[in-house]
């Protein structure tokens, strides 16, 4: 329960108690009056608890809980305009601040009590004041310069809410949740005596605080009971005023008082009342509470203890908190900066790291390929043939030799054959013929390039077959023996020629006939360029 | 807390963040420049070994070249090896000589002037290549002649004479008469023939670059 590192510095009218919550449990000191003497011990307790966060929870008598009605509107315009009203006040040094307290949806069945002004078309805000005494302002001025977060401030009636609620669910029988739910019209009204404060009574609705008065008790006097009764009746006599139709049994009142205090109470035999007692103790046994030491019947330590695990209610602060509070964030947005930034550094450290890692390894890689590419290198060297040619006596230089054995690729088969060619058609004096034109071209020769692939060489015959008999068929005849003859001399030619027409007249006598040829090279494929 | 313990804190805190910020800066420089840097370098390397991989293939081949082009050297006659150059007098000197030997009459001999081959097509590096046309136009007797003429004639030069075209025609039979004007000496034969070729000899000295000019054109499409 006691988890939060917490200093609470509970201040009233009669003196300070400064409790220190934390895992270890709750240690309490009592300061009767605060001066000068007492300030460098208690700088040491708080500076030796720097970690631990300070709130300051007043119990002091000049609080005033003013309740004002508004017309209903929007949340954000009432909060406008209770700020408004509150920057207004006279009193620039005191301590303000208000509540929005919920609308009261008022149901006739279920409702009993029927809040005057409270109704569903208008907004109720509460505004709380305190005055800044010369004793809270020591102690601010104090705690100002101390090393620990001041938090706010706090006003304990408004606080003991979250205690009161407590109380509330661990005492209904049934334990709901929704246990104020139930007695959502009834009032509250809870008497409390505190070290710092001396007895208060403070009034809940189902929601909030309504309002708060010291009474001032001797629970050693005869007549205490006969005051308190009256106390409470003074109380609901003005609560009358707020809630019309408020009984005295929806007026719930809980003491916690001493034993003896309760049992004088309960002897009024006043049986009106709608009164519960409990003990200190009891409140701590109902509540759980074993970390608190209970030295007397004061709960201001149970108090401060609640107050420290709940939900902090109503804040009060003025420019010196608020400027602390900002440069406290600003300070941890620097601290999360700072992480982030670390964070990043060590990113970014590793990614240096791994890249130059992976960088450097294939540079060394490459280097190995490198020195692995020389002495490729310098092995295809050594072995290659460089230098001179040796001819005999004669060194020719590589260079003259690749210079010679390219123009000899180039040029060397473009020589001319056509005699040995013209020879190998000595079969031609066999037939009657007569060739009156020969030609020998280089065809698709290009004196530009050295590669001339295509470049065929081509001999060309013009003449007559001559027929002495006139007849057609011996004229086909001789022409077809002589193509035979041709193919079978010359095997490595093309031999193209003018095929006779075959739609000549049969009846009309040919002696002779024009014949041409082509012989034709056939492209050296094995020629390199 | 005190407020100006606070803003000391964040004072700190903030220089602790410019150190950060200035680490971290320092960094991502160190990354970018280390990361470039090394790219270079890498990309050297790599372009080295690009390099002499290429040098090792380009030796590869010029020693697989060389030693075809050894093996082809021995197939070289000397004539075309010769570095005589190209001589108009010469060449009038065979014509005349060949002409006697087969009966060629009126041989007419153009020689174009020689012009320096370009050097890239055969990437010569040591010699250069003279060019040239070489145009004879003439006269004889009957075909075998004629043939016999224009391939001695060739085969007679240095260098690479390649023939591009060669023709010749018979105008008519011949008749009795000629057979008596050939004895007599007065008939130049019925045989007109023309041969064309083009003509490359080397010459010392490497190619230089008055000497990469484009031959004149002769060719055959």
């Amino acid at each position: 329960m006691l988890s939060n590192k917490a200093i609470v510095v509970l201040i009233g009218n009669n003196g300070t108690i400064i409790s220190k919550h934390d895992g270890d449990g709750v240690s309490t000191e009592f300061i009767e009056k605060f001066t000068d003497e007492q300030k460098p011990n208690l700088t040491t307790f708080f500076t030796k608890n720097k970690n631990h966060q300070v709130y300051i929870l007043l119990d002091t008598i000049d609080q005033t809980y003013k309740k004002k009605t508004y017309p209903a509107m929007r949340t954000y315009d009432l909060d406008k305009i209770a700020k408004r009203d509150l920057s207004s006040d006279g009193d620039k040094e005191g301590l303000k601040n208000y509540i929005i307290l919920k609308n009261h949806k008022a149901t006739p069945k279920k409702s009993i009590i029927k809040r005057t002004e409270s109704t569903s078309n208008k907004s109720d805000c509460l505004f709380i004041t305190s005055s800044k005494s010369e004793n809270i302002s020591n102690w601010l001025n104090f705690i100002y310069e101390l090393p620990n977060r001041l938090i706010g401030i706090y006003m304990l009636p408004v606080e003991s809410y979250c205690l009161f609620r407590k109380i509330l669910k661990n005492t209904v029988p049934n334990k709901s949740k929704d246990v104020l739910k139930i007695k959502e019209n009834n009032i509250f009204c809870l008497v409390i005596q505190t070290k710092t404060g001396g007895a208060r009574q403070i009034v809940f609705s189902d929601s909030s605080i309504v309002f708060t008065r010291v009474v001032n008790y001797n629970f050693e006097e005869p007549s205490f009971a006969e005051k308190y009764s009256q106390d409470i009746y003074s109380t609901f006599e003005y609560l009358k005023r707020l809630y019309i139709d408020l009984t005295l049994h929806e007026f719930e009142v809980i003491n916690i008082f001493p034993e003896k205090a309760s049992s004088q109470i309960m002897q009024t035999k006043n049986v009106e009342l709608n009164v519960s007692n409990y003990t200190v103790k009891n409140i701590a046994d109902i509540l759980k509470i074993n970390k608190l030491k209970i030295e007397d019947d004061n709960i201001d330590g149970i108090i401060s203890s609640t107050f420290v695990n709940s939900k902090k209610i109503l804040k009060f602060t003025n420019q010196r908190i608020r400027n602390n509070e900002i440069m406290y964030f600003v300070k941890l947005g620097s601290y999360a900066i700072n992480f982030l930034l670390l964070f990043f550094l060590i990113g970014i450290t590793s990614l240096v790291f791994i890249t130059n890692q992976s960088i450097t390894d294939k540079i060394d890689k490459s280097q190995d390929q490198k020195v692995i590419a020389l002495g490729e290198f310098s092995k295809v060297k050594k072995s290659s043939l460089q230098g001179n040619y040796q001819e005999g006596d004669k060194e020719i230089s590589l260079e003259r030799v690749g210079d010679m054995g390219r123009v000899e690729q180039g040029l060397g088969n473009l020589g001319h054959d056509f005699i040995k060619t013209y020879s190998k058609m000595k079969f031609s004096n066999n037939f009657d013929m007569q060739f009156s034109f020969f030609s020998y071209d280089l065809i698709s020769f290009n004196s530009y390039t050295s590669k001339n692939k295509t470049t065929e060489k081509q001999l060309k015959l013009i003449g007559k077959l001559n027929n002495k008999s006139g007849d057609i068929e011996n004229l086909f005849t001789e022409f077809d023996n002589y193509l035979v003859e041709m193919r079978k001399n010359l095997p490595e030619y093309d031999i193209k020629y003018n095929e006779l027409p075959r739609n000549i007249d049969f009846n009309q006598k040919y002696y002779s006939f024009p014949i041409e040829f082509r012989i034709i090279v056939k492209p050296n494929e094995n020629r390199e360029n | 807390m005190k407020i100006e313990k606070i803003k000391k804190k964040i004072k700190y805190s903030l220089s602790f963040a410019l150190v950060l910020c200035l680490l971290i800066g320092a960094l991502v420089f160190m990354y970018f420049h280390l990361n470039s840097s090394f790219l270079v370098q890498y990309e050297k390397i790599l372009s080295d070994i690009a390099d002499i991989k290429v040098k090792t293939q380009e030796l590869e081949k010029k020693s697989l070249e060389n030693k075809k082009y050894m093996e082809l050297w021995s197939q070289i006659t000397e004539k075309r090896k010769s570095f005589s150059g190209i001589k108009v007098e010469e060449i009038n000197k065979l014509v005349n000589t060949l002409s006697e030997k087969y009966s060629i009459n009126s041989p007419i001999t153009k020689v174009n002037i020689p012009e320096n081959f370009s050097s890239n097509i055969y990437q010569n590096e040591t010699l250069s290549i003279l060019y040239t046309i070489v145009e004879i136009s003439f006269n004889a007797y009957n075909d075998v002649k004629a043939i016999q003429f224009a391939n001695e004639l060739v085969d007679n030069l240095h260098g690479y004479p390649i023939i591009t075209k060669f023709e010749f025609n018979k105008e008519s039979d011949y008749s009795i008469k000629d057979y008596f004007d050939i004895s007599s000496g007065k008939s130049i034969g019925k045989i007109k023939a023309k041969l064309i070729f083009s003509w490359y000899v080397y010459k010392e000295g490497s190619p230089n670059l008055s000497q990469t000019n484009n031959p004149p054109k002769n060719d055959n499409k």
